[in-house]
């Protein structure tokens, strides 16, 4: 009789706070639930966010380190280890992007350059040729720029032309390098395609849902809190049983 | 080593460079022979009278190889590798290595398809990008001045 006495009072204390605890996450859950269910009617897609922390904090998630050069009308644009031109990407690997020009004479030809090397591509951005700093000369490459018709490559000490001559070393005063540049306006959307940069409504919401705004340890939170919502409505059950069996 | 060092020790004053450009043929026959993509379409090269000279870059496990390889009359008469970046099989750079390939040329890598190169226990990388590098200038070389 005692026994039992302690086991109801157990179930009923278990019950009492699972249900205090569950009220955050029963609220969250709700609340994302109904304005995920009216998404399209709420322009959850279309709308984003613009709270600056909220946004930082998607950015250091993603981690993503994002280089754009603009010349002429081509833009190459690197994204993490992506590579895009003209916001199509590129297939072809290369690490730090210093520096891109676009040349047109007669067949349009793409120069992109890191620090090790220098690759060549063609309009259809297949590779034409991959150039290592040691071929034409130099022991890096610092930067790279057009003159007249002629790509200019320099290293700390010296500038080459792309065939490995040594080029005119007074132009390095008056040149202008290809040097990294803020996106144009009409850029931005595309570019915030590929870099996912811009973050919808419906996207904070379905991950405040999940539990995924907090990674991995919000969705074992998430979880905890499904567990315990499962616990509490057997618990209610239990307990709505027994007591109609006492009043019957 | 440098690759100007190489091109002087190959050639002794260092020629003009000149480019090969390849179609699809010639890529997918070196993808054959290779066993690996070879998306480049244009290769630069260095040659002598029957003499070619190539740099060639090829990934060992995760980072770049280079190397450079004299082809004289359509037979390997000199591999160096210019630049070794991987943690591991840097004994590729040895002359007892790279001895193995001179005296290679292009109907044998044909008509066996296996190097008759001796690996290296530990290098197995790093080798199989040399073996590839080593077909490639072949190919390459008697695209440019085929052996009659």
């Amino acid at each position: 009789m005692i026994r039992g006495l302690r086991v109801k009072k157990t179930i009923y204390a278990l019950h009492r706070w699972l249900g205090v605890i569950s009220i955050v996450f029963l609220i969250n859950f709700s609340a994302t639930g109904i304005l995920l269910n009216h998404a399209e009617h709420l322009s959850l897609y279309e709308s984003y966010i613009s709270f600056e922390p909220l946004l930082e904090w998607y950015q250091d998630e993603a981690a993503i380190d994002v280089v754009f050069f603009q010349s002429g009308d081509d833009t190459a644009l690197q994204v993490g280890e992506r590579l895009f031109i003209n916001l199509e990407e590129v297939y072809t690997s290369l690490d730090s992007l210093i520096g891109f020009i676009s040349v047109d004479t007669g067949t349009p030809e793409y120069y992109l350059a890191s620090h090790q090397e220098i690759i060549i591509l063609n309009q259809e951005r297949d590779l034409i040729e991959r150039l290592p700093a040691s071929f034409i000369g130099l022991t890096g490459i610092d930067g790279i720029s057009i003159q007249g018709a002629d790509l200019i490559i320099r290293d700390r000490d010296m500038l080459r032309d792309i065939e490995g001559r040594m080029a005119n070393q007074d132009v390095n005063e008056v040149i202008i390098w290809s040097a990294p540049s803020e996106p144009l306006e009409a850029d931005l959307e595309g570019i915030d395609a590929v870099t996912g940069l811009r973050v919808s409504w419906f996207d904070v919401l379905s991950d405040l849902h999940t539990g995924r705004v907090f990674l991995g340890l919000g969705i074992i939170i998430q979880d905890l809190f499904a567990i315990a919502l499962i616990i509490l409505s057997l618990l209610g059950l239990y307990i709505f049983i027994v007591r109609n069996r006492r009043l019957s | 080593m440098e690759v100007e060092e190489f091109l002087s020790l190959a050639f002794g004053d260092k020629p003009s460079f000149s480019s090969v450009w390849l179609d699809q043929e010639t890529r997918d026959h070196l993808k054959v022979m290779t066993g690996k993509e070879f998306n480049q379409i244009r290769v630069r090269y260095w040659n002598s009278e029957s003499r070619t000279a190539w740099i060639l870059q090829e990934v060992g496990k995760d980072e770049l190889i280079t190397v450079g390889i004299v082809v004289d009359q359509g037979m390997i008469d000199q591999v160096r590798v210019l630049e070794f970046r991987e943690p591991r099989g840097w004994e590729i750079r040895y002359p007892f290595f790279t001895d193995q390939y001179k005296g290679l040329g292009f109907s044998q890598v044909v008509a066996d398809d296996m190097m008759p190169i001796n690996g290296i226990t530990g290098a197995t990388l790093s080798v199989d990008a040399v073996n590839r590098m080593a077909k490639t200038a072949l190919v390459l070389n008697e695209l440019v001045m085929p052996v009659s």
